[in-house]
């Protein structure tokens, strides 16, 4: 009896010694279907916006969230991307005060930390490419930019291409198994950016450029995801200012409106607050800090920013309120520019659907994203709210055109949709509030009046997508 | 601008509260008990009996002395956030909850007993920088119950005792806060103290026969009033325009009631098998609700939904000679939340206890217990998680897996 009782209680024990013991950790993968994707060998041509730049800048923290980087972590593959260390490729913008909102523009620069990298970059984005780029640029000096009129070498050319070849030579060697393709977004933004002073691409320049690159990458039998161009007017770069001193306008007596200078004719035009205010007329984010000046009469957007004062402004009179002292040109998109870029955009568009079709790309269309951020209610996405404000809409970075991290990682999950329709693959979502926010506050720091952010002069002028 | 209160709003929407969690019950409040699994209270034939059934008091004649201690060394994973199978693995930590327990009978049939043991406790503390950071970072809560109890004996074999609890407490809770858009996170530091709180304890114990014993024990909620500082650092441009809440706060936590009730019985004079239920009444912590005594600041107000739980004890004490006793127990702990409710702060989950130990008179006056568990807690996948980790919706939906290793040991003193 004594021997059973103490036999039973033994045994029992180590039976549930055994199955306290048990290890639960295996570990299953989640099972994702690839369909006909293969991402071993997964290369993105572009420009700023495949390289991943923020903020007018390029930065290794922001480089991590560029969408072909956040699709590779998140199949799993290899990526290899020329990254810049902290705080990244001169001019980074900062956050310095939120009350009122002020920029600060940080002078210091990062170093390249991936150049001996063996292989080509996976990504081969460029900052400031241009659709002529993709074929023909090998160096800093041989660029789009480099060429007369603009006289402008882009360095980040050597960063990413290294002497070794032209963008589409070095998506060729690496024998790629998936590409994405968004390139063209300079040949018109720039045009806009600059208040219509930088010519933009001729379509006839474009329509061959977009041929050639396609004909190259047909000849990798992989399939090519490829990027339309955005509508850049609904970026907060255009919608930001202009409201702003749509008002301003409204509390002084007597003002007509906002009066700027055109690039032909008649010379000098007027936009009324209500053109303002309902973006008939845009100005752009870097006309934010004239925007201040707006009445001025000592000629200080001019001392500012070390111009001379053009031939003909008498700047004793009130800035941009008189034909006199009109409002600059370049920090003005007016009714028949914004026409111009819509004709220049659809045109581009248009030649990119017609060459994918043939060659049986797949292109993804921003129309209905970026409308949709752009829109009163905006676009909420794994429970995070976005849209195109400036800020606060957390899609677009501090420059008003790049995206967030997390508004990358949307954009990445428009190449996935697409690559699922496209690959009869069944990739997951990512999840976009699992990204971490990305603007930067300088060390240590309101918008201004009217709602105008404060913008170092001369901060935005080399924001291109 | 207007719209800075987005932020303000947005990180107050993320102040769920300061996670105290449950089934942070401790239950190490003596070698022996421990050894046999819990299974104590229609046993409570040491010091300890203050906190298991003081009604065993009148069990133990002349003045007795029980000091000892748990040493607790917790561990749990997190695997996730699924579809991610990454595993997180909490930072190892060892707890040494000590109990002191004193009795003495006055007559034959009525005894006093004073102790310090810390029934309820919890420390949870996952690395820096882990994707569940902006749930729980470091919890700490530490309780102290000063237990003054009584026992009185009608009649013989059957004793009643009550009690009364004078109680402290304190609670540290750290954790990040996102500042998104912008980057980086902000880091919320909690630390309360509450000055004096208070219960009581009923419980009686019979022996209908020699070799059987029926024990009841109550062990009332106390009700704890913390006041403390919520202290958040982030960005400067942030705390400029006031996007942190913080400053003084007061919280509310009510740790549950305890009814218990045992049987013991002694199958051959050398060994006694005992069983416990113990019913526990967690949905005290239905809610955790911490205040900001700044009218300004808004309050936070998080669901924490616990249940009314038990466990149930099985132990078994061998006696190989008169002075040395081999212990042995077993009990199940059943979760007192749903798994959607789960928090890292606290990975609860259905728990399986295995103890082994031994009891060793060396003297007629004094002896010693030593007594080791394992607990095992059963892995526990969420899908449903109502615990959002981001500034999204995101669930924080994964597998929790636990265990925890105790080694107690008690000295006991006898003084005729």
């Amino acid at each position: 009896m004594k021997k059973l009782y103490i036999s039973i209680s033994l045994l029992s024990f180590i039976v549930l010694a055994i199955i306290g013991c048990e290890d639960y950790n295996d570990l299953t993968a989640p099972e994702i279907n690839f369909g006909s994707a293969d991402f071993n060998r997964f290369v993105c041509i572009g420009n700023s916006l495949t390289m991943g730049e923020q903020s007018n800048s390029i930065f290794a923290s922001a480089q991590m969230y560029s969408f072909g980087n956040i699709i590779a972590k998140h199949v799993g593959t290899t990526y290899a991307q020329a990254t810049i260390s902290e705080p990244g490729s001169v001019g980074r913008l900062e956050v310095a005060s939120l009350n009122p909102f002020t920029l600060y523009t940080n002078p210091g620069q990062g170093s390249p930390t991936n150049l001996n990298y063996p292989a080509s970059y996976n990504n081969l984005g460029i900052k400031s490419a241009f659709i002529y780029d993709v074929m023909n640029a090998r160096s800093s000096t041989t660029c789009y930019t480099a060429q007369p009129p603009f006289n402008t070498p882009n360095p980040f050319f050597d960063l990413v291409l290294r002497g070794l070849g032209t963008q589409m030579e070095l998506a060729l060697s690496q024998d790629p198994t998936l590409i994405t393709l968004w390139i063209g977004n300079n040949d018109i933004l720039a045009f806009a950016t600059r208040g219509g002073l930088f010519p933009p691409t001729n379509a006839t320049l474009f329509q061959n450029q977009y041929t050639q690159i396609l004909t190259s990458l047909s000849s990798t039998g992989a399939p090519v995801i490829i990027g339309s161009l955005p509508n850049g007017l609904l970026t907060p770069f255009f919608t930001t200012v202009g409201p702003g001193i749509g008002l301003a306008l409204q509390g002084i007596p007597g003002a007509a409106g906002l009066v700027y200078q055109t690039t032909g004719a008649p010379g000098i035009a007027v936009a009324t607050s209500s053109d303002l205010i309902n973006l008939s007329t845009l100005v752009t984010l870097s006309g934010s800090s004239a925007a201040g000046l707006l009445g001025n009469t000592t000629g200080k957007y001019y001392t500012d920013n070390g111009i001379p004062v053009p031939a003909g402004v008498d700047i004793t009179k009130p800035f941009g309120l008189t034909p006199e002292n009109p409002f600059p040109n370049g920090l003005v998109l007016d009714p028949t520019e914004i026409a111009a870029y819509h004709a220049l955009r659809d045109g581009f568009n248009q030649i990119i659907s017609g060459l994918a079709l043939n060659f049986g790309y797949h292109v993804i269309n921003w129309d209905d994203l970026f409308t949709q951020l752009a829109s009163t209610n905006g676009l909420v996405i794994n429970g995070v709210n976005f849209s195109s404000t400036y800020i606060q809409g957390n899609f677009f970075s501090l420059d008003g055109v790049h995206p967030t991290s997390q508004g990358y990682g949307i954009i990445a999950n428009e190449f996935i949709k697409a690559i699922n329709e496209e690959c009869n693959a069944q990739i997951p979502l990512i999840d976009v509030s699992t990204i971490p926010g990305s603007l930067v506050f300088e060390g240590q720091v309101s918008m201004g009046k009217y709602g105008i952010p404060v913008i170092p002069y001369g901060s935005l002028d080399n924001v291109l997508f | 601008m207007k719209n800075y209160l987005y932020i303000i709003l947005m990180i107050l929407g993320l102040f769920p509260g300061i996670i105290l969690a449950g089934g942070f019950q401790i239950n190490e409040h003596g070698a022996k008990a421990m050894g046999l699994g819990g299974a104590f209270t229609a046993v409570a034939n040491d010091a300890s009996a203050i906190y298991w059934n003081s009604a065993g008091m009148t069990q133990l004649r002349g003045t007795n002395f029980l000091l000892g201690s748990a040493l607790i060394a917790p561990s749990s994973s997190f695997r996730g956030v699924s579809p991610s199978v990454d595993i997180t693995r909490m930072k190892s930590q060892a707890f040494f909850p000590s109990h002191l327990f004193i009795t003495h009978s006055f007559t034959e049939s009525f005894s006093a007993g004073l102790g310090l043991t810390t029934p309820f406790g919890l420390g949870t503390h996952w690395k820096d920088g882990w994707v569940g950071r902006y749930l729980a970072l470091e919890t700490e809560l530490k309780t102290f119950w000063v237990p003054i109890t009584f026992a009185y004996s009608p009649i013989e074999n059957f004793s009643i005792g009550a009690g009364f609890i004078y109680s402290f407490a304190d609670v540290l809770i750290t954790r990040n806060n996102p500042q998104a858009p912008f980057a980086g996170d902000a880091y919320v530091e909690l630390e309360g103290n509450d000055q004096f709180a208070y219960g009581y304890t009923f419980s009686l114990m019979y022996k209908p026969v020699k070799e059987f014993t029926i024990g009841a024990s109550f062990r009332s909620e106390v009700e704890y009033e913390f006041e403390g500082t919520a202290v958040v650092t982030g960005a400067e441009q942030l705390q400029e325009i006031g996007a942190f809440p913080g400053g003084d706060v007061t919280a509310k936590l009510t740790t549950p009631m305890n009814i218990v009730g045992g049987l013991a019985y002694q199958v051959i004079p050398q060994l006694r098998l005992s069983a416990d239920f113990q019913w526990i009444g967690w949905s005290s912590y239905d809610s955790l609700n911490v205040n900001f005594v700044d009218p300004d600041m808004e309050d936070s107000k998080s669901a924490r939904l616990y249940k009314d739980t038990y466990i149930i004890r099985f132990g078994a004490q061998y006696d190989l000679t008169d002075q040395f006793s081999l212990l042995g127990g077993v009990y199940f702990d059943k979760m007192p939340v749903d798994p959607e409710y789960v928090s890292p702060s606290l990975p609860d989950s259905d728990r399986l206890g295995l103890s082994i130990g031994a009891n060793a008179k060396i003297f007629d006056s004094f002896g010693i217990s030593g007594s080791y568990l394992f607990i095992r807690a059963k892995e526990l996948t969420v899908t449903n998680s109502k615990e959002i980790y981001t500034t999204g919706d995101s669930q924080f939906n994964g597998t929790y897996n636990s265990s925890a290793n105790l080694l107690s040991l008690s000295l006991y003193y006898h003084l005729q």
